[in-house]
């Protein structure tokens, strides 16, 4: 495999790698406000 | 290492950190429409001049809600119902566009029904009065879409 070719695969997992970590990051403090919430005050349908 | 060894171990990763990418893009998803979004969170949000949000205003009436006062660059949406939208509006609402939704309120359940509709969309805590105690801006007046010429956002 290509040098170049290799590297590009190497940067697209570390992007998705990044972007996974980024929207766990979120998510677990959007489960906290959510957490924080006093009872009732959450959106449910 | 073998090259097609190497090429199926980097496709396997990148499939599976895909996969793992859009299971956590769907918690988000759903953890939003649990969470109603703040007045001044929604402020800052929209003062950014690319937000790419949507605010829809679900007020019933038209001339005592959204005529009276608005939050700028909203779009009316009466009851949700887009042939109770003025005519300029219609057609001006998209599906897939991060929304938030206006109502009175914030707690009425066809806000809630409203919400639903949007593949990513949160309603507004408290509504409408909670945007106009936190002294935030308002518009008011008929519908008028953004010009093309316009710069900047809709605040």
């Amino acid at each position: 495999m290509k040098t170049q070719v290799r590297i590009l695969f190497i940067l697209a997992i570390l992007a998705l790698t990044a972007g996974w970590l980024s929207l766990r990051r979120g998510n677990a403090a959007l489960q906290a406000r959510l957490a924080a919430l006093p009872p009732g005050a959450e959106v449910t349908r | 290492m073998r090259p097609n060894v190497e090429l199926w171990l980097y496709l396997g990763a990148m499939i599976g950190l895909s996969h793992l990418v859009v299971v956590e893009g769907h918690a988000r998803v759903d953890l939003e429409r649990r969470l109603a979004v703040e007045p001044r969170e929604l402020y800052r949000t929209l003062a950014r001049s690319k937000s790419g949000l949507q605010v829809l205003d679900v007020r019933p009436d038209l001339a005592a809600g959204y005529e009276d006062s608005h939050i700028p660059g909203a779009i009316p949406l009466p009851g949700c119902d887009e042939a109770r939208a003025p005519e300029a509006a219609r057609g001006r609402v998209l599906r897939s566009v991060p929304t938030v939704v206006v109502s009175a309120r914030g707690d009425e359940p066809e806000v809630h029904a409203c919400v639903d509709r949007f593949t990513s969309a949160r309603s507004l805590a408290g509504g409408m009065e909670a945007w106009s105690a936190a002294s935030l801006p308002e518009d008011s007046g008929e519908y008028s879409p953004p010009s093309a010429r316009a710069g900047g956002g809709c605040l």
